[in-house]
């Protein structure tokens, strides 16, 4: 084996899912040596991974959520160089392969939902893209809102934000809920609102910084079909409040 | 910037104590720009608190000096960023690789000991230095197996990465007190075969002896008196040289891990004498 040749081949026996002996013998030296690394890469993800989706390794049990683990890292191993962003990576190998991984570990219905929003609390809380203060105004029905970026927009299937950490809900029943996941910047903690759909739709069209504030609420109204009467702007002035005072919304985008 | 004394890496789990309730000789703080880059919230916050009070050296995990991936340029380009916003005087990395066929695999994988290895690693962290801006310095690591036959032991490995790539030295001494017993060396005899001009900074640790067939370097167990001696003969021969305490996982209480600092400062002192 080449000098470097041998990178590819360590690399291979350290994710497979079940490696030959010949193939760390291959490696030289003591082929029980080169499985001290095998199993020291597999723990410091499996323990990235389970600080991440406690929740629903509570609800799959050890054995289930190692499993699927160890899949993710033999069938799509970590490509990114911060380690925080690997549990995002097995979320996308979850998405991915859905329906297979739901099949074979016979996982509850709502258990993709519940490591979305897991992920999503996590994301919140690392987001790290800033909006420069000289570049918002004041909020204004003619300008263009700016939500602050450290917000996750997350639609749900299932109410699994509602769930404790003490495993499988037996009572889970899918109910659609919109979440605004969002960073307090005094405690830096993540917290959530539940968004009626309207509220749902404008912060949706607020994200992509293209309209108008009157633009967005004329929009939203009629996408899940509310007139925009008295009760519903005395309504909409009291929510706008609401997201500048939690720092969610923090006003017009300036030219 | 003059580094100096004794530091500690800037840990989640300590991040708090540190800034409450520090120990008095803490001289610097050590972060690992891959837990800081790209990341809004508490940790930039802690960071920004312990920058007001200590120099911020940076020690990275996963540029893969030794691997044959390209570095990626947003990664270099985000850490030479980073590294300006907190002045370090040099940026280390670990003498291994990380990275192979785009899998990242966290964890510092051992390089064979060979000149090719060498050339490979040099051109490879004069890249780095360029694209930094600041000089860097190369870490000898904790390796269980050595892939083929070397060319070289450690020390010469290290001295002519060093002397080919114009780079610094962070010297472990841990390490190599783990390597030694797990590939039956002396560890002062290779400490002294180091490079020991070129060291910029000294890092020391604890590690699990639990099978003594092949102790491990977890910075997760208090430093053991071996390398406390360790440590002291390396500094009567580099002279002063920052030292730095790693701790990354079971930690003690506060006063165990203070007590451990204060140790090694008067170690530091007692070698500048």
């Amino acid at each position: 084996m080449s000098p470097f040749a041998y990178q590819g081949a360590l690399c291979d026996a350290l994710f497979a899912s079940d490696p030959s002996d010949a193939a760390f013998a291959a490696l030289g030296a003591n082929a029980e040596r080169w499985k001290v690394y095998r199993r020291m890469v597999r723990l410091r993800f499996a323990a990235s991974i389970e600080h991440a989706f406690e929740r629903l390794r509570a609800v799959t049990g050890d054995d289930r959520f190692y499993e699927m683990v160890w899949r993710f890292l033999a069938d799509a191993p970590p490509r990114s160089h911060y380690l925080r962003d690997v549990p995002g990576e097995f979320l996308q190998f979850f998405e991915r392969h859905r329906d297979r991984l739901m099949r074979d570990f016979t996982l509850p219905a709502y258990a993709l939902d519940l490591a979305r929003f897991e992920w999503a609390e996590l994301e919140t809380a690392y987001s790290f893209e800033e909006t420069r203060a000289a570049g918002v105004g004041p909020l204004a029905m003619d300008g263009v809102p700016v939500l602050t970026p450290a917000h996750r927009l997350i639609d749900l299937a299932y109410p699994v934000h509602r769930m404790g950490t003490d495993g499988h809900d037996a009572t889970m029943r899918a109910a659609p809920f919109s979440l605004c996941l969002y960073r307090d910047a005094k405690t830096h903690e993540v917290a959530i609102l539940e968004l009626t759909p309207v509220t749902a739709a404008m912060l949706s069209l607020m994200e992509s910084q293209k309209s108008t504030l009157t633009e967005i609420v004329r929009n939203a109204a009629e996408a899940v079909s509310v007139s925009v009467d008295v009760a519903f702007v005395e309504a909409l002035s009291t929510l706008l409040a609401d997201l500048l005072e939690r720092g969610v919304l923090l006003g017009t985008l300036v030219a | 910037m003059q580094l100096h004394g004794v530091g500690l890496g800037l840990r989640w789990a300590l991040a708090e104590d540190i800034i409450e309730r520090p120990p008095p000789e803490l001289a610097f703080i050590e972060v690992a720009p891959e837990n800081y880059m790209r990341r809004g919230g508490l940790f930039p916050a802690s960071l920004a608190a312990c920058a007001e009070r200590w120099p911020i050296v940076t020690h990275g995990l996963t540029m893969s000096l030794g691997g044959t991936d390209p570095i990626p340029p947003d990664y270099l380009a985000t850490l030479a960023s980073f590294a300006r916003e907190v002045s370090t005087p040099w940026h280390s990395d670990h003498l291994c690789f990380t990275v192979a066929g785009g899998t990242v695999t966290h964890e510092l994988l051992p390089l064979p000991f060979t000149r090719a290895a060498v050339e490979h690693v040099a051109v490879r962290v004069m890249r780095a230095q360029d694209a930094l801006g600041i000089p860097m310095a190369v870490e000898n690591i904790s390796y269980y197996a050595h892939p083929g036959v070397p060319e070289m032991d450690e020390a010469d490995f290290a001295a002519e990465v060093v002397a080919r790539a114009g780079c610094g030295l962070l010297l472990d001494v841990n390490n190599v007190f783990v390597n030694a017993q797990n590939h039956g060396f002396d560890a002062r005899a290779m400490i002294a075969k180091m490079p020991l001009d070129r060291v910029v900074q000294i890092h020391v640790a604890g590690h699990d002896t639990s099978d003594p067939a092949l102790i491990l370097d977890t910075h997760a167990e208090a430093v053991r008196s071996d390398v406390y001696d360790l440590l002291a003969f390396t500094l009567r021969k580099t002279g002063s040289v920052p030292v730095l305490l790693e701790r990354d996982d079971n930690f003690p209480p506060w006063e165990e891990l203070c007590a451990e600092v204060a140790r090694l400062d008067a170690i530091v002192r007692e070698v500048a004498r």
